[in-house]
Order: structure tokens, then sequence, then C-alpha cells
């Protein structure tokens, strides 16, 4: 595997984790459960998932930075834009209005431009 | 009441500005720290970067970030407030540029155009889905 390979490998399990990340601290953030809460949990249980799974992507961001340039990696972690966007109407119950998911499209599309290569 | 779109409130704009600021400060500096590695074990690199002053300026940043970013999501939706800081890539972008020396393309700034207008749509729509606003 070349090192730009193991970069991008690297890169986009950071983005899973980061996905997941988001959602747990949001629910610690809101408190009490939210309308469609996927597992009942108090708070702290949220934010010491949340903070886990950020420790997870704090390690593979940093490989990933090892053989990637910022300006590249960055904006390819914009995939989590995506997995947040379809994890918060699943199961945060958010209105994700049509502005928003275009919102959502042309960020993904303006970071596919910011990772085109010179 | 539903929250009217396009109308922030003022502690929640603040919240977002910090988020992106730290968020740059954290890119770059992470980006810093990380450079120039020795080549071997996984486990050498990383014990390399826990070394290094600025991987600990990072994660302060990083502790502020959380700390900020808390207090955000109890104002606002996930799906509305984590693409707004979607606008970190273009001060990393410029940033990078100055600081790191990296290329800047026309199509990274064609990118950064259509990120600025994404988030534009974002901020168009309610930054609440309903219910009472938890901050703290």
């Amino acid at each position: 595997m070349t090192n730009f390979a193991a970069g991008l490998v690297a890169l986009l399990a950071a983005v899973a984790f980061e996905s997941l990340a988001q959602l747990c601290l949001k629910l610690a953030a809101t408190g009490a459960a939210p309308a469609r809460q996927p597992v009942a949990a108090p708070a702290r249980a949220w934010l010491a998932l949340g903070l886990g799974a950020y420790g997870l992507e704090i390690a593979l961001y940093t490989l990933a930075l090892r053989w990637l340039d910022v300006s590249l990696a960055f904006p390819l972690s914009g995939l989590s834009f995506l997995g947040v966007a379809f994890l918060s109407k699943l199961l945060l119950g958010e209105n994700l209005t049509g502005a928003r998911w275009i919102g959502v499209a042309l960020i993904l599309t303006g970071t596919g431009c910011l990772t085109l290569p010179a | 009441m539903k929250p009217a779109p396009g109308r922030l409130p003022a502690a929640l704009a603040a919240g977002l500005l910090l988020a992106i600021v730290l968020d740059t400060f954290v890119q770059l500096a992470w980006k810093r720290a990380a450079s120039d590695l020795p080549d071997g074990p996984v486990a050498l690199a990383l014990a390399t970067v826990a070394r290094r002053p600025l991987f600990w300026a990072a994660m302060l940043a990083f502790a502020a970030q959380l700390w900020n970013w808390l207090r955000v999501l109890a104002r606002a939706d996930l799906s509305f407030a984590q693409p707004i800081t979607a606008l970190s890539y273009l001060s990393v972008l410029g940033l990078s540029a100055l600081l790191l020396h990296e290329h800047v393309t026309w199509t990274r700034g064609v990118g950064a155009a259509l990120v600025l207008a994404g988030v534009g749509f974002i901020t168009r729509t309610p930054h609440r889905t309903g219910g009472a606003d938890r901050s703290p």
C-alpha cells in the first residue's frame, strides 16, 4: 500500500468516527432524550462515547496527516457532513429541509473541488 | 415558538464563529506537529508527536472546541451547526498557503465559493427543529 493510499484509509476511518462522535455529542448536549434517541442513556454516557470516538479520530487523523497535505485531508474529512446529515435525520428526527440538503450537497461539491489535484 | 429562519441568536452566532476559529487553529497546529515524523512503527510516530508542544497546544484548543461545541449543539440542530463549520475550509485553505506554503489552485477557489454558497443555504433554514432551547 502506498503512503497516499494508507493516508486515505486512515482518513476515511477518521471520518466515520467523526460522524459517530458528533451524534454522541449532540445527545450529550441536549441532555434529555430527543424524539428518536436511538438508545436511552444519560448525557455523561453519550459524552464518554463521543470522546472515545474523537480519541480514535485523533489517532487516525494524525496518521493521515503524516502522508497527506492538510489542504487535501481537511476537505476530504467533509464527507462527515453527509454522514451527520443522515444520522441527524434518521436517529435524531431533525427536520432536514430541501435547502439544508442543497447546502450539504454544495458543501460536498465544494470539498470535492478543494481536493482536485493541481 | 418556531425559530425564525435566517435569524441566528447572538450566542449561537458567537459559538459558531469561535468553533471556526478554533477548528482552523487545530488543523494547522496538528499538521505542523504531525509533519516530518520518523519512518518506522506507527507507535513510534505517535510517541514522537506526543512529545511536541504544538501537538499539546492543538489538544488544548481541541478541548476548548469541545466545550464550545457542546454549547452550540444545545442551541441548534446538529445538521444545522455542523455544516456551518465548513467555513473553516476557507480559513485553512488561505492560511495553509500563507504559513505552510501549500499550493492553491483555481479549482480550490471554486470549491471555496461552493462551500460558501452551501453554508448560505444552511443558514437560511431554521436553526432548531423544535422544542425548548436547552442552552446552559
